[in-house]
């Protein structure tokens, strides 16, 4: 008992210390607007060569919803999401166009005055948390690979990888249920797989606090599955600690079946759970780094310093 | 066109002193012309609403200063000619020792032709700060009698049982009072006076108070010359109305418009006159009832003077007969509003005289036993804010000893019995004033006027026992510091259940206020018994309290000014503080809600970050312990309970509207109001002191803990949301039993320096990275997983 108490204490990060320690010092604050504004985000994540679902339009003013109606017959399907949204309000998927208006992921059909309205709400400000006039924009649909998306229960699967000082420390599938109602996020009722930096093949997963092997919805087995193009999808979020200067940093990326690797967002206080995805502590993983990681390391270098750290580190 | 070129020529053609255009230049300063053709869309009707409050608002700014600046066009009351201000007589100059006086009175009313079922209900006297009612005994042959409290006055009720043949019945009823003729002190407090809700009535207008009236107001208005100070306002207006010359009673011209515009009025005029004038400048004022004595033997008449709220206490003033912050002793109070004295049954005629005679103390004394053994005491129940209050008393001939006893607790009536039958037996003289309380806040609010408003009793007293649970006690004490009454003849014995170090520090605070003898403080719970026993054996042998209680083993402090500077330097500092706290009118226990917030905030920090329970932000919870250290926890979780539900439900019902944050909040604001105003009146009507208290909640917080609940269900499901409610609550109802129960709150009063420790643990806490508690239980499946996994390896090498 006092054994494992003491093992927690040393291997496992926890909110203090990751608040106090990590995000206090390499995270500073006024980065923080560039990962919670979706098009900054992308901006940023487009400038050093990072894939990210292509943006179909961007609507700032209250007369330009107007042009919706004209614009939306080129694209088929699309998503429109709030910039500054968060816990995913306001997004809507369209799977297409019937003649009286557009066909959503649910199942809906959904007149184009009512579309308009909504834009017009998430340029009120109505589905952004901090209340501020916010911008919506119009993306194309990903897709997620065949293999992936068979994991998954309804929903776009994505991988969270956690990068310390632009070295990728550990990663996670994400996955969503019936019970999350097509969200990845883990609060909401996802499941986390814990993912081998170094072979890309799953570990572990985690289905709310208890540990799982198989998807509770679709019973297919969750453990030692290889995630295709792995080292693409690592070499894709090494990259994104080059779009913004946080040095605790959580990649959402998720891989297309036309365009491969693509990142959905990125987050500067990312979640604990991981670890238990991963059955492993962040703390010797985070130490690793500071030792070894010589300052002005190149992109490949860096993946691969995570991936020697992953294989030292884990028995 | 810019709405600037339009407000500029408004501005040229209307100048701004009417009203229309003052509207509508400030309107059209902000309302653009193209908001005109409204699309009907959310956001731009939200823009529009903005500029249309933006533009009322400065026109309320503007009209508001206007009307200080030039004159309204509305009729102004004939100011100097009609009420010319002649030169005032100095008012009667009042005595420097406060002469008591004792009085038998008794009333007689006569029905001339009683039959069954007629009804007779007098207003009778009850005991405030200046009299006391000594006994009261009303006839009971052919009656039923009952006495009732309307809260504010007593009224005996009486039935006549059976006809008696045309016999006329008569009704006695005789009271013994005791008046002091004590000055009342007048609080400097500046203009406008704060009043609290429940003094809300004594501010309305009525038919013959009309205070609402324009005339009245621009008189008193006039009559304020600028004054900021309270006792300068109500001088002001008590001089005037003084000032006044007398004028035959007409029934007609009695009201206050009516004397004020006359320049002339009786007393009955003139009373209500003053009170009209004190109500609009904002002063809760009363017209009082009561009776002249000493003048005649025999008389029917009663008189009626002013009392005025300022402050917390109730100052009387007679401008008819010249008397100003207070009264002789002949004034004997009889009822407080314009009421009748006398209610009987339709076309039965009632003859009643008040029969008066100045006795002497000791015959006061003795007219205080009663023939019956039942009226040997006397009881009225009096409600004083929500709190009701009981005062019971004995008094013998000649007494031994005269002691007060205070209570926080209702005393059951066999030990109110028990008591007063051993006093009798020892020959000494007992009052028991005992209150009801719902929670500890209003402990300590309600029962330091316990004990100012038996200030006449305290006088005569040679022991005072307080016995209440926590610090209430010394609170009470400390408050008729703050009314600056000193208690040099007294001594005082204080039961409650502080800390000792804190016994010591508020100790020598009161003694330092008050001066007492000597100052006994005791560690006990509960039972006023015991405390009695000893209060008896000192009275009786004259055993000094210590050595009485070092035979009873509880422990004791006994302090007088002696022992006062005996504290260490320091102390003495804090002790000095508080004083002059407390006579420049601070009241402590607000002082320590005030630092008790710290220690709240640090229980949070530790719940949040040592022991990891998430909550809805950090405020919520600390203000949340707040309120129910105000209205205890049963209450307050109910009050939250409730306002929360209704909220809540209202929420999920807007969600399909998708309104803006800003405004879904302002209608959550809306909805906590009213709830919460449901709810005081609901209490107040119940007669549930912490329920007509809601208004303590902090209506922003529990309209952001709604938004809070609602926002995380959506986004993490319900049964996170009831986590994070649940949470909240812990927190607040920890940092309340910590805080309350543990005797915290008044050792962060007696030791503020607690405070420096307690940042210093808060300063170390924040530089702590170790998991927190909860933490460790939900990654400990990990250390479980790595142990399995060792254990298998070795097995693996040894098989190997």
């Amino acid at each position: 008992m006092i054994r494992n108490l003491g093992f927690l204490a040393r291997e496992v990060l926890g909110i203090n210390r990751r608040n106090g320690e990590f995000m206090a010092r390499h995270n500073p604050r006024h980065l923080f607007q560039t990962v919670d504004h979706k098009l900054k985000t992308k901006a940023a994540l487009l400038a050093v060569g990072v894939p990210v679902a292509e943006t179909l339009a961007v609507y700032r003013f209250q007369y330009e919803t107007r042009r919706f109606a004209q614009d939306s017959r080129a694209w088929g399907e699309f998503v429109v999401k709030p910039a500054q949204g968060a816990g995913g309000e306001g997004v809507l998927v369209v799977t297409g166009y019937d003649g009286n208006g557009f066909l959503t992921v649910q199942g809906r059909g959904m007149p184009v005055r009512q579309l308009e309205s909504h834009l017009s709400d998430i340029l009120g400000g109505v589905f952004s948390l901090n209340q501020r006039y916010d911008e919506a924009l119009v993306e194309r649909c990903l897709h997620a690979h065949p293999l992936l998306a068979g994991l998954s229960f309804r929903g776009l699967p994505d991988i969270r990888v956690i990068l310390y000082r632009g070295v990728p420390l550990m990663a996670m599938l994400r996955l969503a249920t019936q019970q999350s109602k097509g969200r990845a996020n883990l609060h909401a009722g996802g499941l986390g797989v814990g993912v081998d930096l170094t072979t890309g093949e799953t570990v572990a997963a985690i289905a709310g606090k208890r540990w799982i092997h198989h998807h509770p919805d679709t019973d297919l087995p969750l453990l030692g599955v290889g995630i295709p193009q792995w080292s693409e999808l690592l070499l894709t979020a090494t990259r994104c600690a080059d779009a913004v200067a946080l040095g605790y940093l959580g990649v959402d990326l998720t891989l297309d079946v036309e365009r491969g690797a693509c990142v959905l967002e990125l987050n500067a206080r990312p979640g604990l759970a991981i670890q238990l995805a991963n059955r492993q502590g962040l703390r010797p993983l985070l130490t690793a780094v500071d030792q070894k990681l010589v300052p002005g390391l190149p992109l490949h270098e860096r993946m691969q310093l995570g991936q020697d750290i992953a294989r030292l580190v884990v028995p | 066109m810019t709405n600037e070129v339009v407000a500029q020529r408004i501005l040229r053609f209307y100048p701004l002193s009417s009203r229309v255009s003052r509207l509508a230049f400030c309107l059209a300063l902000f309302l653009h012309p193209s908001d005109f053709p409204l699309r009907i869309t959310s956001i731009t009707m939200a823009r529009f609403m903005f500029r249309i409050v933006l533009g009322l608002l400065l026109w309320v700014v503007l009209s508001a200063t206007s009307a200080q600046s030039t004159p309204e066009e509305e009729p102004v009351f004939s100011a100097e000619d009609a009420l010319s201000l002649p030169t005032v007589p100095p008012p009667a100059e009042s005595p420097t020792h406060p002469a008591t006086a004792y009085w038998k009175i008794a009333v007689h009313m006569t029905i001339a032709t009683p039959v069954a079922g007629n009804h007779v209900q007098m207003l009778l006297p009850l005991s405030d700060g200046r009299q006391s009612v000594l006994s009261r005994r009303a006839s009971v042959e052919g009656v039923t009698y009952r006495e009732e409290s309307d809260g504010l006055n007593l009224w005996g009720h009486w039935l006549v049982n059976t006809g008696t043949n045309n016999t006329p019945s008569l009704l006695v009823y005789e009271y013994t009072v005791q008046i002091a003729d004590a000055r009342s002190e007048l609080p400097q407090l500046p203009l406008p006076a704060q009043s609290l809700p429940e003094q809300a009535r004594y501010l309305q207008p009525s038919t013959a108070i009309q205070s609402n009236t324009l005339a009245i107001r621009n008189l008193s208005t006039r009559l304020h010359k600028g004054e900021t100070k309270l006792p300068r306002v109500v001088r002001a207006l008590y001089d005037h109305v003084a000032a006044l010359p007398a004028a035959p009673h007409s029934e007609d011209g009695n009201d206050a418009l009516a004397v004020l515009t006359a320049g002339q009025g009786g007393r009955a005029g003139k009373t209500r006159a003053l009170v009209a004038l004190l109500r609009t400048s904002g002063i809760p004022a009363r017209v009082v009832g009561g009776i002249r004595l000493g003048d005649s033997a025999k008389k029917r008449t009663t008189i009626s003077w002013v009392e005025a709220l300022l402050g917390e206490s109730w100052v009387p003033m007679d401008p008819a007969g010249g008397y100003f912050a207070w009264l002789p002793n002949t004034y004997l109070a009889l009822y407080r509003n314009d009421l009748p004295l006398l209610v009987h049954t339709r076309q039965v005629p009632v003859e009643y005289s008040f029969t008066i005679r100045q006795v002497t103390r000791s015959e006061a004394l003795v007219a205080g036993q009663p023939i019956t053994p039942e009226s040997h005491a006397r009881r009225s129940g009096v409600r004083q804010g929500n709190e009701r209050m009981y005062t019971i008393a004995t008094y013998v001939e000649h007494p031994v000893a005269n002691v007060v006893l205070v209570n926080d607790n209702v005393i059951p009536p066999v030990a109110a019995e028990r008591i007063l039958a051993e006093a009798r037996d020892r020959q000494i003289n007992v009052a028991l004033l005992s209150a009801d309380f719902e929670s500890s806040s209003y402990r300590e609010q309600y029962l330091p006027s316990l004990l100012s408003d038996n200030l006449t009793l305290l006088r005569e007293a040679d022991l005072l026992v307080v016995n209440a649970r926590g610090t209430a006690g010394l609170y009470a004490l400390l408050k008729q510091g703050e009314l600056g009454i000193p208690m040099t003849n007294l001594r005082v014995t204080v039961a409650g259940t502080f800390p000792q170090t804190v016994g010591e520090v508020l100790g020598s605070v009161i003694i330092r206020l008050l001066k007492p003898q000597e100052l006994v403080l005791l560690r006990h719970e509960g039972d006023l018994m015991p405390l009695w026993e000893r209060a008896r054996a000192q009275g009786r042998a004259n055993i000094a309290v210590v050595e009485n209680a070092q035979q009873q083993e509880t422990p004791v402090i006994v302090m007088t000014e002696a022992t006062a500077v005996q504290l260490p330097w320091w102390r003495r500092q804090v002790v000095a503080l508080w004083t002059v706290a407390v006579q420049s009118q601070i009241s402590l226990p607000a002082l320590n809600f005030i630092l008790v917030l710290p220690l709240i905030a640090f229980f949070l920090v530790i719940i949040r970050n040592v022991i990891g329970l998430e909550t809805f932000g950090t405020f919520s919870p600390m203000l949340l312990s707040l309120a129910f250290l105000t209205t205890g926890l049963g209450w307050g979780l109910t009050v939250f309970a409730v306002i929360v539900g209704l909220g809540t439900g209202l929420r999920f019902m807007l969600q399909g509207l998708r309104l803006h944050l800003v405004s879904r909040v302002a209608i959550l604001i809306a909805v906590v109001a009213v709830s919460m105003v449901g709810m005081t009146v609901l209490g107040a009507v119940l007669g549930v002191g912490a329920l007509s208290h809601a208004g303590i909640f902090p209506m922003v917080i529990m309209a952001n803990t709604i938004e809070n609940f609602t926002n995380t269900q959506m986004e993490r499901g319900t049964g996170e949301a009831l986590r994070l409610t649940r949470n909240t609550l812990l927190v607040a109802t920890c940092s309340y039993v910590g805080i309350e129960e543990t005797g915290l709150k008044p050792l962060v009063l007696a030791f503020p320096e607690v405070l420096l420790g307690v940042i210093a643990i808060e300063l170390w806490l924040g530089r702590w990275r170790g998991l927190r508690l909860l933490e460790y239980v939900r990654f400990y499946r990990l250390a479980q997983d790595r142990e399995r996994v060792a254990i298998e390896e070795r097995r693996k090498v040894s098989a190997g």
